[in-house]
């Protein structure tokens, strides 16, 4: 479904993505691990369009999506959430979401997904018509998933969503994402919660100093001893 | 570090050219190679550099928006004018009068505007320039719409430039020194500002304050130079003329106000001969410029000559003997953040330098808890704040004992950041008293606290994102550099000893965080859990006593979470801290923690040691989950 191959980066002159080769498949969770400033963030943020690809090719459904910007990219069928929320904080839940479906044209579609979202999240409903600045972190960072599934992806790229939130709120956040994935929505997750994320997804990649360095099915990684000593404390 | 050295030389080199400069001026003026019509093109040049470089004080420096720098030029050329008619002073005097009455305007319009955070200021100081024009227009004193005649006549360009020189430097000097760190670090951003110990009303009145005086100088000089004034020499449009200036040069540029209201002034002359499609290409070049640099001609950078030479050596290599056809990317890599990759890779799977070198003497012994006090180090009794009716933490209390450890964890939205913002004075209490060090210290505003020695990280970060990680740490010493805003204006030797020492201070800081290879790099540029560090190393740089971390494990991975807490412990005995932290990373609080607070819907539901926390039924519904075991 998404496959990237070298894909390098450069941030003012620092060469921070250096060959990134990953590939995600129909209907897996993809979790993508590593240290701060492995690269994460920006391999998303490069699928994305909001960094701009010094070389290499990102292909999504077969087609070469490299630097096609990104309001192109969601309305093909990839949407990102994006690290630390980044909600319309004077706007409403309500508002917020539309704004997700905001490259759609079939309003009854549209209905129909504000409603899936209010199951996914019962909270969102009781707060329908409150200011998205006014709620609590967590409840901001559903709203942030659930804008993201407005677009009705078929690939969803979330960021860090555990970060900043209660324990209880974070396993609640990872049986959402699991629950997600089981209505047919391929994804691609980088976690700092390596446990987390890698008991929920199918297949994980190690990012180091901006490359790809180990790769794996999810369970294989937890039990590989460099990953465990390295991200998941031992 | 050897930046010293080479600013000392950049400022000889300035010295240097501008007398040259100016010794060439004169020569030609005096040899009748340049006529009297150019010398006087070139002193309104000098007028509009001193409003330009003193507008950007306010508005590029310091963040703040000011659109009615006329008024207070008016104010200034007015004061010279009528003491020259009817006193005949000497110029001299009438410059420093100027300098004085623009000041005294700018403190009336600056005080009650200036205390409140917003746009207010462009407001006021909009309507300033109107009231400040009619009020002149209906004075008997200054003659209404006649204007004042016969002031007398001072167009030695020599003159104009010496004060020219003069306020330019004196700007220079004060956006280069800790006074300046604190403007900027308001621009960039206030909240945080205060918590650095910054007194930001009393900066930003200040800088508006100098600016506005500066404008005044301008005024004094046009009055001398024109010899008649009128109210309609200082309208509306002149303040957006100067303001064009200042935008085109690039907002918080000296050197780029200099150079555009230096060439913005000459151009309309040397396209005198379209005559008058001037009019036209003059605004039509500003267009362009503002489409291709937003940013103005310099952003916010500065030239000085070692930029000079670097562009120098770069059209070399571009154009000259290319024999090195060395690619750019390689010329980019030998910037101090090549560095920084090196050192991660061979560190391997060990996240960049989070251990601090646990070796060393742990310095100055204080790890011990000082002799037991009678009162708790940390008091607070009875905290509530109401945010309309909503209660958002009510009847919080919690005794912390010199050199504890202490855990503040709950639910999103349980309040536990808004203790910490009524700790630092950023939201006052509604009810209650907060005693640190047995001083009560609730109605004490954020740079006070600061003062007493509290420091905190934010949550959603609030670094100055602009700067280079060092400078945020340089900031943070506002309170610890030893040097008053004279020292920073006259700069006696003992200036830059000090001004090494925070440097020196601040790289140690980064040092112990890790961030040493970093510290040339923008600090919106670092990835997240490095900004977190970055934001501890700043706390630090205010030589805390009580340390507030809102989240400091928030995006970072396991063994960095882990490198983090050993981080933790290893300040506060280094550092001889107090240390209360919010987090959800259970490994860390459960194993960091001496004891823990629990807060759920701004109630304090549990006290007690992590044991105690981990088996409570009440903490585990409403806040662990299963997970805790």
């Amino acid at each position: 479904m998404l496959r990237i191959e070298d894909l390098h980066v450069y941030y003012g002159g620092i060469h921070a993505l250096k060959g990134i080769n990953l590939t995600v498949a129909q209907s897996q969770i993809v979790a993508l691990i590593g240290a701060n400033g492995a690269g994460k963030s920006t391999t998303l943020n490069s699928i994305c369009a909001i960094v701009r690809v010094e070389s290499g090719t990102i292909e999504f459904l077969g087609k070469n999506i490299t630097n096609v910007p990104s309001h192109h990219i969601v309305s093909m069928g990839l949407s990102q959430v994006p690290e630390g929320r980044k909600v319309f904080p004077a706007m409403t839940v309500n508002e917020n979401l539309l704004m997700g479906a905001y490259s759609r044209r079939d309003r009854a579609g549209v209905r129909e997904d504000l409603e899936r979202v209010f199951a996914l999240f019962p909270r969102l409903k009781e707060r329908r018509n409150q200011t998205a600045g006014t709620l609590s972190g967590g409840e901001q960072q559903m709203l942030a998933i659930g804008r993201g599934l407005m677009s009705r992806p078929k690939l969803l790229l979330l960021d860090e969503p555990s970060m900043g939130l209660a324990p209880l709120l974070v396993q609640e956040i990872f049986r959402i994402i699991k629950e997600i994935n089981g209505q047919g929505t391929t994804i691609l997750l980088v976690e700092q919660n390596a446990n987390m994320a890698l008991s929920i997804a199918d297949y994980g990649y190690v990012l180091e100093t901006g490359k790809t360095v180990i790769q794996g099915p999810a369970r294989d990684l937890a039990q590989n001893e460099d990953v465990r000593a390295a991200y998941l404390g031992g | 570090m050897q930046r010293h050295p080479n600013q000392l030389k950049g400022s000889l080199y300035w010295i240097a050219a501008s007398a040259v400069g100016l010794l060439i001026l004169n020569y030609l003026v005096a040899t009748d190679a340049l006529d009297w019509y150019y010398a006087g093109v070139l002193s309104t040049a000098g007028i509009y550099i001193i409003l330009t470089t003193s507008l950007n004080l306010i508005n590029g420096i310091t963040g703040q928006l000011s659109i009615g720098h006329a008024g207070f030029m008016a104010v200034g050329a007015y004061t010279a004018a009528l003491l020259s008619v009817h006193y005949d002073t000497p110029f001299v005097v009438n410059i420093l009068a100027a300098f004085a009455t623009a000041a005294v305007a700018g403190l009336v319009i600056g005080l009650p505007t200036l205390r409140l955070k917003g746009d207010y200021l462009a407001i006021a100081t909009l309507g300033f320039g109107e009231i400040i024009r009619v009020v002149i227009q209906n004075l008997k004193v200054t003659r209404g719409a006649f204007g004042i005649v016969g002031i007398t006549w001072v167009d030695n360009l020599f003159y104009t430039e010496i004060v020219v020189l003069l306020s330019v430097v004196i700007i220079w000097r004060i956006v280069n020194s800790a006074t300046g760190r604190a403007l900027i670090a308001i621009r960039e951003d206030e909240t945080a500002a205060e918590t650095m110990g910054i007194n930001t009303t009393l900066y930003k009145v200040m800088a508006f304050a100098i600016g506005s005086a500066f404008a005044g100088v301008a005024g004094a000089l046009y009055a001398h130079r024109m010899t008649y004034i009128s109210p309609n020499d200082f309208t509306f449009l002149k303040s957006v003329d100067i303001l064009v200036m200042l935008v085109l040069g690039g907002l918080g540029s000296i050197t780029g106000a200099v150079v555009s209201a230096f060439s913005l002034t000459l151009l309309p002359e040397f396209l005198r001969f379209i005559d008058e499609w001037r009019m036209v290409i003059y605004p039509l070049l500003l267009v362009v410029v503002m489409l291709f640099r937003p940013q103005g001609l310099f952003g916010t950078k500065e030239i000085d000559f070692g930029a000079l030479g670097a562009a120098f050596r770069w059209l070399k290599s571009r154009f000259g003997g290319a024999v090195g056809s060395a690619p750019q990317r390689t010329v980019e890599t030998a910037s101090p953040s090549s560095g920084m990759q090196t050192e991660v890779q061979t560190s391997s799977l060990q996240p960049a330098g989070v251990q601090p070198d646990l070796s060393g003497q742990p310095g100055s012994a204080a790890v011990a808890p000082a002799e037991p006090s009678s009162r708790p180090f940390l008091e607070v009794n009875g905290l509530s704040i109401y945010y309309g009716g909503l209660k958002a933490v009510s009847d919080f209390n919690m005794s912390l004992p010199e050199g504890a450890l202490h855990g503040l964890i709950g639910p999103n939205g349980a309040g536990k950041t808004t203790v910490f913002n009524m700790l630092t004075g950023l939201h006052p209490p509604s009810e209650g008293e907060i005693r640190f060090r047995r001083k009560r210290i609730d109605r004490l505003p954020p740079y006070r606290i600061s003062s007493e020695g509290v420091a905190r990280t934010f949550q959603n970060i609030r670094l100055f994102k602009d700067l280079t990680v060092l400078d945020n740490v340089k900031t943070a010493f506002h309170m610890n550099v030893g040097y008053g805003f004279g020292a920073s204006l006259v700069r006696p030797p003992s200036y830059g000893v000090k001004e090494r020492r925070v440097t020196s201070e601040a790289e140690r800081l980064l040092e112990i965080l890790g961030l040493q290879e970093r510290r040339m790099e923008l600090a919106r540029n670092l990835p997240y859990g490095e900004q977190r560090r970055l934001e501890i190393a700043r706390a630090l740089a205010t030589r805390p006593r009580l340390l507030l971390l809102d989240e400091p494990a928030a995006g970072m991975n396991p063994q960095e979470t882990a490198s983090l807490m050993e981080l933790i412990r290893w300040i506060r005995d280094e550092f001889a801290l107090t240390i209360l932290l919010i987090e959800h990373d259970m490994s860390l609080v459960m194993r960091l923690c001496e004891r823990i607070t629990v807060l759920d819907y701004g109630v304090t539901i549990f006290e007690g040691t992590p044991d105690e926390v981990k088996r409570n039924p009440r903490v585990i519904e409403a806040y662990l989950g299963q997970e805790a075991n």
